[in-house]
């Protein structure tokens, strides 16, 4: 019996530990920090009094990668991964808003001239920012992009051609290179029913907070999440993590239909 | 910052185009851990076979080595030997079928569920080992039998090998005594043997440092430690028991005959 074999166990126990502890004081620095209850009429100048905690977001995220892809990337993958959903659904949530922002003006503008909109406009790209419904649902590139600046995005290219491929099929079914510093697609589905989540709230929110009755958010909220609700839908679930929140997605569908109910009720929103 | 680029209008259209690739991507993950669970289920099923074929060696009626009584191991019959080899195939199978899921980057995403199997596996390769060559095979030795295409942790080897313990008791409990020519009661050599091992694994083992709160596998490790600790114990009593009340038998006494004693 060779009690050789003691100390090579102890070795990796020894590495294996202290990669961990390194890891966590990273993801333990410097928090990004959204303010969650965005009353609307900071909703334009919003992106500005956020850039300074998205820069701390992406100088971790930066650290975080360049120490995690020196080890397998799914060795320890679970350390951070709820802090980088967290940190993406920041970015999507900020994204969204940045949007509802332009939409809240736009349609103010439009109404001011009081013009009865075009509902039927279906050439969207075209004119929009003025329709009521559009929603601003960031792509997993983009959030990666935000998040980890180049150097998240250069390791990123095989995933995203791996994920979405050039017509929106799966290409490929393996990372080449498994040390790659990724947001996986689970963390970024993760972070988007955050997002639905958080605008649920944010449909009531928006009815206290206004001052100048805009009642138009709502409505946004209520299309948008009803649409990545059938995204949802369309997805194979197993009985994991990813489906039971998926499952919470209907109670939130739910309680910005109350909202809308309730305004419409009212004649509150305009038809 | 330009906060304004790439604004996705969000319609049906995009979310289904969007939302399918992201479901092939999952059914692609979903498809290879199932193919993994599968071949775990497999090859644990079979390793745990191989351990009750080398649980049901009768030392006594084995062929034994013995020029080196300190070294002696047992060359298993040939039945059982064709068992283990077509055990053994199957599990060299059921590790090709998630060769290409345990790749790359999928032998970590893929190591819980893969990682029990290899246990088992580890548990049956250091059993056998131990029994035919008196010996412990460490984890570059392990390593290399189970194949380098396939990842074993140091994780994996050490619950491995704290399994093995518990089988290397059962064995010296059923394997305890030898009846000498002349009919005297004995400790087996075996016996003594895995005491002796079990005692130096128990300090090798007590010795690790392991940091509990830093994953879930060591909270596994504190429990087949406690395991390792009781398996101890029970052999070096029986041991111990056997040796003191052993010399207490009468002259002649065979094991497992008292009955026909008793009739005669």
């Amino acid at each position: 019996m060779d009690l050789e074999i003691f100390n090579k166990c102890q070795d990796s126990i020894d590495r294996d530990s202290e990669i961990r502890e390194v890891t966590c004081t990273i993801l333990f620095s410097p928090p990004h920090n959204t303010d969650r209850n965005v009353p609307q009429n900071i909703l334009p100048t919003f992106a500005a009094r956020t850039t300074k905690s998205f820069q701390f977001q992406k100088e971790a995220i930066q650290n975080l990668a360049s120490l995690a892809s020196q080890h397998p990337f799914y060795k320890y993958n679970a350390l951070w991964s709820r802090t980088l959903q967290n940190a993406a659904f920041a970015v999507l949530f900020r994204d969204w808003l940045v949007n509802e922002g332009n939409a809240y003006i736009a349609y103010y503008s439009e109404s001011s001239k009081h013009e009865e909109r075009d509902e039927s406009t279906e050439t969207s790209q075209e004119n929009d920012d003025v329709r009521s419904e559009v929603g601003q649902f960031t792509s997993l590139e983009r959030v990666c992009e935000t998040l980890g600046g180049e150097y998240f995005v250069v390791g990123l290219m095989d995933l995203i051609m791996y994920m979405i491929g050039n017509d929106g099929i799966a290409v490929k079914t393996g990372l080449d290179d498994e040390n790659t510093f990724h947001l996986t697609l689970e963390e970024y589905l993760q972070a988007t029913i955050s997002l639905i989540n958080e605008l649920s709230r944010l449909a009531l929110n928006s009815v206290i907070m206004t001052e100048n009755s805009n009642y138009s958010t709502p409505i946004r909220i209520n299309h948008f999440i009803k649409q990545l609700q059938a995204g949802f839908l369309m997805l194979n679930l197993k009985n994991d993590a990813l489906r039971s929140r998926v499952d919470s997605i209907k109670y939130d569908v739910k309680k910005v239909e109350e909202v809308i109910y309730d305004l419409s009720l009212r004649g509150l929103i305009r038809k | 910052m330009s906060v304004s680029v790439s604004v996705a209008t969000i319609d049906r259209k995009t979310v289904t185009a969007l939302f399918s690739s992201f479901g092939s991507a999952l059914d692609a993950h979903h498809d290879a851990r199932d193919r993994v669970i599968k071949a775990s289920r497999d090859i644990t099923a079979a390793s745990k076979k191989i351990i009750f074929a080398l649980q049901r060696v009768k030392y006594a009626d084995a062929e034994i080595q013995r020029d080196d009584a300190n070294k002696a191991g047992i060359k298993l019959e040939s039945k059982i030997v064709g068992d283990i080899c077509g055990l053994e195939e199957k599990i060299k199978d059921a590790f090709c079928a998630v060769k290409d899921d345990l790749q790359g980057a999928g032998a970590w995403r893929y190591q819980r569920q893969i990682s029990g199997a290899i246990q088992e596996y580890i548990e049956a390769l250091l059993f056998r080992e131990y029994l035919t060559e008196r010996w412990i095979l460490s984890h570059e030795e392990v390593q290399k039998l189970i194949g380098h295409e396939y990842l074993v942790t140091y994780s994996d080897y050490i619950l491995g090998l704290l399994d093995t313990t518990g089988e290397l008791m059962r064995f010296a409990i059923t394997n305890l005594y030898d009846v000498t020519a002349s009919g005297a009661v004995q400790v087996s050599a075996i016996a003594k043997q895995i005491c002796q091992l079990l005692r130096t694994l128990r300090i090798g083992f007590s010795g690790l440092r392991v940091n509990s709160s830093s994953h879930s596998s060591s909270t596994e490790f504190v429990k087949k430690l406690n395991t390792l600790y009781n398996s101890v114990d029970k052999v070096e009593k029986a041991v111990y028991s056997l040796i003191v009340r052993g010399s207490e038998l009468p002259e002649g006494w065979i094991p497992g005959d008292d009955d026909d004693n008793a009739r005669i």
